[in-house]
């Protein structure tokens, strides 16, 4: 690399900051964007697993139960009678306090005297007067130094905590200060207590959440003996496979945010293309002149390439800090979702990591070579001699448009094989997108050069002369617009698959609850997160049912569990078809005969429940669930479509629930009304009645809709800032890329007003020109696009999540895209356009 | 031939081997898919340390000529040797070679690199060959003095006049030491008195180190200066004598002053 | 040997409780800060609600075999010297103990809630291949988890447990490779210590504990120790303790004997040590005759004289080892020797309880020692 050479290309840069600037921006987007999204993705896992590490501790093993957790007797026995060692009795819930608005902390109840082999950051945190607090006062609590700071609390104090209906005060009996870094993070939203606290504080009064287990060589007891004491129902489980099934649902959902951003390192690949380009392009002939001078080709390229890095190091550098603050929002809106979705995170800490810098930084560099490869072959192969001829840079395009367009269709074809492959891998999926939009870049010119041709005629009559200039200049300077168009193009069309997809989504479950919540009113219990299974006494149903407007009542009893065989999954048992049609999938009996076959002891699986464990929608399947009772096989009766969640959900008939696990409480009640009541109304009663105690949350056929929908686009929210990033992207791309295009023909314009064009007369052949670039690019993308929403919409999110999804296309969106399309390019032609009618003829005129 | 004045001294006489000679060699351009024959198997040879100008008007060819001189362009056919050496067989990184230390060309439109200063644009062909800058500073600076320009080293080209840039050129073109110089219309973008003041230099500068120098011009002001002439058009390049140039001018005086008397009586 | 993971989590601060509540001051705790927590959460308002050993009382049994509660401490300390057939020896060791971490009765909203700390030690000292095996264990008193009833007799922590009637006790307390399975029968009557079951330790009033002797019982059962099974029979010695009060800060720690004759005698002595060197004059002692007879020793009643000592490797305390005791009633020089030296309970406060052997001419026998506060190098 010379560095003389390096010295005048910086030195070109430095001059023409603008350009610097929108390299170092589309560089700095890209990357920001990849890095905020891996911070968010490992930050969210590090909380997750250091929240999980900090609830198990060394456990190898645990013991856990259904519904109403383990009953203390088993506890008891295991310890006193069999003197099952090491092992400590565990109950997990979550409280709300009133600090920080409402933040939500989970509260964990251990045995002091049993914790040293589990969580040493209890035993090694609780002196002999902090014992005695915690056992002898009731609802004291320990918390860490980082969370009692953030609470604003010491030793002594008292903090409101709530778990509907009851309140408590809780006093700090101690702090937890552990030495080691990890444990201190990962007790962030976490409260310590008392194990007999922690049953009057949650209402768990004789039951456990879990029994820890440590079995290594050293343990009294080993795995199988201990399963032989356990009663039907309880199971032993390593923690591993809890947290693992957790994290495969928490992994696709990531896995959609990394392809998303990874698209917007590709807008913004465009644009460092388009701008290393317009920069080879300004310094065409010196490069002409420093090769006649004797630099070699190599030292050409070199120094474009090298420039590129610098000003790529600088982009990521400003990208990794701008990453850093976009994770920071972006963890929040994760972890929202996956509380929503999956678990409750109440740590949220961000973690910085090397490998999201180094990500980034590499991500960064690498991309922006890459995309300067291509200029710099062109700066490379400037030839002596063009200082004095314009060699044909279309001639080369011409030359080498047939293999463009092999390849391009090349990889259309590679796209679609690994998109009907029938394999479940999403990130193969998301290659074959990328494959897929590659491969029609690649397809543009020739498309082009075809469609300028017989789109002359129309220009001409519609714009004129003008026109048709317009037309002849974007098939001469294809080599230039083609870029432009691709990169406008890509971001559109991603635009409307998006959305599409989204939209299609949207509908899909806007239909789907229309159909599926047949009831007016609905009791729950709070969503306080999920995995927790509380439940209310039968008697809820009762005082629904005395309500005068309510003419009858359905049960449902909803439990997230987690099992080996099924992952990460829902019980529902309900006593009744709340649905006015449900949508099934497949019945073995017949849609009508479904409800029956149910009452008789079979099931129906969801949609993503088959999809995801494999079960095929034919007679003959069954499920094998632990019940109360031991592990039973239930037939499958059907599989229908469930949009609430992804979990997966099995469908049990009520009586069947009961009869087969010992769980007596109910989680819902859907009332039905009189056919002239108003279920506003009557929900506003029954709220009034049940709902001060913030035990239930009453709502209206209507309001449950609406609630639904909100997280739906909650979940969603990201998806704008990555749209309205491609935007800018592909906007900034287009105009450097006319700028580019405008100023190789400098000549043709000089020459253009020294014949008698007028100033609006220039503005309007220019933009006349972006403007046919622009609906060019819309009309492509809007194809292009709905491919696109048609492999998000029945691969990628089938193999992600397993939903089948109807494809809903609204025009409106479609016209929307198209605009942004026309209008980017207007916009971005607005500036060149000015500057050219400005410009004198004799300047342009003048071979600089 | 005649002897070329400058400074009141007279020239040592030089041995008048061929440093350059053409066989056979033809150059066609594509101009939009119709070949344009621009030179037509011409044979010639450039004798060393002389003074040669290739006479012609615009697109005659001359400046192809010199650019296949100086490696920039290559031929269709035929071989060039320069020194001893075929360049027409060169590679593209023997040629690039060969630019750089062997060639110093001098442009119409001075070609300086606008984001390096004066002086790195001179010690630039050193520098590609990986030289030290401070090594060849020393040697730059005192060409740049001969041409008056030592104080305007740290410049920048855009703050330099038209001539002041075309100096720096003459020096560029000399700093590394060439076999060949080639100038292609060096006055063609400097007014009377500048392009005269540049010429002087640039055959100063040429001749008291001794290089061979082509220049290429359609205008005659360096005729009393040439030691050979060519003419270059309609694909064939062959030496003329000053006089014929002269009785060329001579006639067009003639025939332009008749039609003067012509339009006055009318 | 001892296992890691029974090592009571809470750096011992609540032995040094029972240290200092039992007979002595023990601040030879590494941890001079936590024991003066301790010894703060002792003193003044922590001991209020609690009953006070003022005077005697009557006692009943078997209800006073059972838990005081309303008392701030209490044990049940057993031990004893066993012979398989062969000769082999073994000492045991097996204590439950309560400490009452809060005056109120607890309202059982649930199994869990208690106010009771319980902890339980055992060892096992293997004299033939002078070895040393010792446990514990802690849990609060929560029924099903650990506790001491009268009726039937019964005094457990978690998986230990010793219980049957106040005259015949069975204990099962196993932990490792290591396990005690010993039935004990009541040969005498239980003898009241001090001043009818009231026991002064310090010159404050209240300061005092209610305490009882179970002086000869007759053991029979098995031992495992490092897997292999013993069948043995000897006898034992019960301890029975419960008390509030917190010692003066100038009493050190002190020695106590249970020493058994082959005559069917036994002898119990302590004496308080002070810091200053000398000895506390409320130290005091018991003779017990074949018969049931009791006669209590007053501290100018006899004199302890340790003869050597032993340093323990584990942790540099130096433990007097071997003693005469010079009982003046009886004019005879016991001479005390520890059938093993090491027989040092390493928990986080130090006390050494050993087997040992008396030979005193006509009195001859086995016995147990216990030496408490030493270690403050």
């Amino acid at each position: 690399m010379n560095r003389a050479l390096l010295r005048s290309g910086l030195r070109y840069h430095r001059r023409h900051p603008l350009q610097a600037a929108l390299l170092v921006l589309g560089v700095a987007l890209g990357v920001a964007v990849v890095v905020g999204i891996d911070i968010a993705n490992v930050s969210a896992d590090r909380s997750f697993r250091s929240s999980t590490n900090s609830l198990t501790g060394a456990a190898t093993h645990q013991i856990i139960g259904n519904a109403q957790g383990i009953p203390d007797s088993v506890f008891f026995r295991l310890r006193s009678e069999e003197g099952v060692r090491p092992s400590a009795p565990v109950i997990e819930g979550i409280v709300q306090t009133d600090r920080e608005g409402g933040r939500t902390l989970r509260l964990l109840g251990i045995d002091p005297f049993s914790e040293a082999p589990f969580r040493s950051y209890v035993a090694e945190g609780v002196d002999f007067t902090v014992l005695q607090r915690l056992l002898t006062q009731p609802h004291t609590i320990l918390l860490s130094a980082d969370l009692a700071k953030d609470l604003q609390l010491n030793a002594g104090d008292t903090l409101a905590l709530t778990r509907p209906p009851l309140r408590f005060a809780a006093v700090v009996a101690g702090i937890l200060q552990p030495e080691e870094e990890f444990t201190r993070r990962s007790l962030g939203g976490m409260l310590v207590t008392d194990i007999a606290s922690a049953q009057e504080m949650l209402g768990m009064q004789g039951y456990l959440s879990r029994i820890d287990l440590l079995l290594d060589g050293a343990a009294t007891h080993d795995a199988p003996e201990i399963e032989a004491m356990l009663p039907a129902g309880l199971l032993l489980q390593r923690p591993e496979s809890r947290s693992s099934a957790i994290m495969s649902m928490t992994d696709a959902f990531s896995l959609n945010l990394t392809a998303l951003s990874l698209l917007a390192l590709i807008v913004g690949m465009f644009l460092i293309y388009d701008t290393v380009s317009f920069s080879v392009v300004r310094r065409r002939e010196q490069f002409g002149i420093l090769r006649a001078i004797g630099a070699s080709r190599k030292q050409i390229a070199a120094m474009v390439l090298t420039e590129t890095a610098v000003l790529a190091t600088v982009g990521s550098a400003a990208g990794l800090i701008l990453g850093i603050l976009l994770g920071y929002g972006a963890l929040n809106m994760v972890s929202q979702t996956i509380s929503d979705l999956y678990t409750t995170m109440t740590v949220t800490d961000v973690t910085v990591s090397a490998g999201s810098l180094a990500k980034g930084i590499f991500l960064g560099i690498g991309a922006s070579l890459l995309a300067a490869m291509a200029p710099a072959r062109e700066a490379m192969s400037s030839n002596p001699a063009g200082v004095m001829r314009r060699m044909g840079l279309e001639d080369r395009l011409q030359h080498i448009l047939p293999a463009l367009t092999m390849t391009g269709l090349g990889l259309l074809v590679l796209s679609s094989l690994l998109l009907l492959l029938p394999h479940k891998r999403v990130d193969l999926s998301f290659a074959s997108v990328l494959l897929f939009l590659l491969g029609v870049s690649l397809l543009i010119p020739a498309t082009l050069r075809i469609v300028m041709r017989r789109s002359l005629p129309l220009l001409r009559f519609l714009f004129g002369t003008i026109g048709a200039m317009a037309a002849r200049s974007i098939s001469r300077a294809l080599s230039r617009t083609t870029v432009a168009i691709a990169a406008l193009m890509i971001a559109v069309s991603v635009i409307v698959g998006v959305n599409t997809m989204i939209g299609s989504f949207r509908h899909t479950v806007v239909n789907w609850l229309s159909t599926t919540l047949g009831a007016d009113v609905f009791v729950t219990i709070p969503f306080t997160g999920a995995g927790q299974n509380e439940g209310t006494d039968v008697a809820l149903e009762q005082r629904i049912l005395s309500h005068p407007d309510v003419s009858r009542t359905a049960t449902a009893r909803t439990l997230s569990l987690i099992s080996d065989r099924y992952g990460m999954h829902q019980l529902v048992a309900v006593s009744d078809d709340i649905a006015s049609e449900r949508p099934y999938k497949w019945t073995r009996d017949g849609a009508e005969n479904t409800w029956e076959a149910l009452r008789n002891g079979a099931v129906l699986l969801s949609e993503p429940f088959a999809y995801r464990n494999g079960i095929p929608a034919e007679p003959g399947q069954s499920v094998s669930l632990h019940t109360d009772s031991g592990l039973r096989q239930f037939p499958v009766a059907g599989i229908y479509l469930d949009y609430s969640s992804d979990k997966g959900t099995v469908l049990i008939d009520d009586a069947v629930y009961r009869r087969y696990w010992s769980d007596r409480k109910i989680s819902s009640v859907a009332a039905f009304l009189h056919p002239s009541a108003n279920p506003d109304r009557v929900a506003e009663e029954l709220r009034a009645q049940l709902g001060t105690e913030g035990l239930f949350v009453v709502q209206s056929n209507r309001g449950l809709r609406d609630a639904a929908l909100d997280i739906f686009d909650r979940t969603f929210t990201i998806t704008i800032a990555l749209q309205l990033l491609a935007v800018i992207v592909a906007f900034t791309g287009v105009f450097s890329t006319l700028m580019a295009l405008q100023l190789e023909r400098s000549r043709e314009i000089g020459t253009l007003r020294a014949t008698g064009m007028s100033r609006s007369q220039m503005i309007r052949y220019i933009l006349t020109e972006t403007g046919v670039l622009g609906i060019w690019s819309g009309l492509l993308a809007l194809p292009v696009g709905l491919i696109m929403a048609l492999i998000l919409i029945f691969v990628i999110n089938l193999r992600s999540f397993g939903w089948t999804l109807q494809l809903h296309v609204q025009p409106v969106q479609l016209l929307e895209a198209f605009l942004v399309a026309v209008l980017a390019a207007l916009l971005a032609g607005l500036y060149p356009a000015i500057r050219y009618g400005r410009v004198k003829p004799s300047e342009a005129l003048r071979v600089e | 031939m005649n002897d070329v004045q400058h400074n009141g001294e007279i020239p040592p006489v030089r041995s008048a081997q061929d440093l350059v000679h053409m066989e056979h060699v033809s150059r066609t351009y594509m101009q939009s898919g119709t070949p344009q024959p621009v030179l037509d198997r011409c044979t010639l040879s450039f004798a060393e340390g002389r003074v040669h100008v290739l006479l012609g008007r615009s697109g005659s060819g001359k400046s192809t000529l010199l650019n296949l001189l100086g490696g920039i362009d290559a031929a269709d056919s035929g071989t060039i040797t320069v020194a001893g050496r075929d360049i027409t067989s060169m590679t593209e990184s023997e040629l690039t070679l060969y630019r750089r230390r062997d060639i110093g060309t001098v442009f119409q439109f001075f070609h300086l690199i606008p984001t390096l200063t004066v002086l790195e644009n001179v010690t630039l062909p050193r520098e590609l060959d990986g030289a030290d800058l401070a090594a060849s500073r020393q040697s730059a600076l005192a060409l740049l003095q001969r041409v008056g320009l030592d104080d305007k080293a740290d410049s920048l080209p855009e703050t330099l006049s038209g001539g002041e840039q075309q100096r720096v050129a003459i020096v560029r073109a000399l700093a590394h030491d060439p076999l060949l110089v080639l100038a292609d219309e060096p006055t063609g973008n400097l007014d009377g008195t500048t392009g005269e003041t540049v010429l002087r230099l640039l055959l100063e500068l040429t001749l008291d180190a001794g290089k061979t120098l082509i220049v290429a011009t359609h205008s005659h002001d360096i005729l009393p200066y040439a030691d050979h002439v060519y003419e270059v058009g309609d694909g064939s390049v062959r030496e003329i004598s000053i006089d014929e140039v002269l009785q060329h001018e001579q006639e067009l005086q003639r025939k332009t002053r008749r039609k003067q008397q012509e339009l006055r009586r009318s | 040997m001892l296992s890691n993971r029974n090592i009571f989590p809470f750096r011992g601060i609540v032995l040094i409780l029972i240290m200092a509540i039992g007979t002595g001051c023990a601040t030879n705790s590494e941890d001079d800060e936590s024991a003066s927590t301790a010894l703060a959460a002792l003193s003044g308002a922590d001991t209020t609600g609690y009953a006070r050993a003022h005077e005697p009382r009557s006692f009943a049994f078997p209800a006073d075999d059972g838990p005081h509660p309303e008392f701030k401490t209490e044990w049940w300390y057993w031990t004893g010297n066993l012979f398989t057939e062969e000769g082999r020896r073994f000492g045991y060791q097996f204590t439950v103990f309560r400490n009452a971490l809060a005056p109120d009765t607890v309202l059982q909203t649930n199994a869990w809630r208690s106010n009771q700390l319980y902890f339980a030690h055992m060892a096992i000292s293997d004299i033939q291949s002078e070895s040393f095996h010792a446990f514990e264990r802690f849990s609060r008193g929560s029924p099903a988890l650990a506790g001491a009833q009268a009726h039937p007799f019964r005094v457990w922590v978690e998986d230990w447990i010793a219980g049957g009637a106040s005259d015949s006790v069975r204990i099962v307390a196993a932990d490792g490779s290591s396990k005690l399975d010993l039935l004990l029968h009541a040969e005498k009557p239980a003898v009241l210590q001090g001043n009818d079951g009231l026991s002064r330790k310090s010159s404050a009033p209240g300061n005092a504990s209610y305490y009882y002797s179970r002086t000869r019982l007759g053991t029979t059962g098995q031992l495992i120790v490092d897997g292999k099974t013993f069948s043995v029979s000897g006898t034992s010695w019960l301890d029975r303790e419960w008390s509030t009060s917190v010692l003066a800060e100038y009493q050190e720690g002190w020695d106590w004997f249970a020493l058994q004759f082959d005559d069917e005698s036994e002898l119990m002595l302590y004496q308080l040590r002070l810091k200053d060197g000398t000895i506390d004059s409320l130290s005091s002692g018991m003779l017990v005759e074949p018969d049931g007879r009791t006669r209590t020793l007053h501290s100018s009643d006899f004199r302890i004289e340790p003869t050597g000592d032993w340093t323990s490797p584990e942790t540099g305390i130096r433990w007097p080892s071997g003693w005469l005791l010079h009982v003046h009633p009886w004019d005879v020089t016991l001479r005390v020797t520890p059938a093993q030296k090491n027989q040092e309970m390493p928990t986080s406060i130090r006390y050494w309880e050993g087997a040992v052997d008396v030979d005193g001419g006509s009195k001859n026998g086995v016995g147990y020692v216990e030496l408490t506060g030493y270690g403050t190098n």
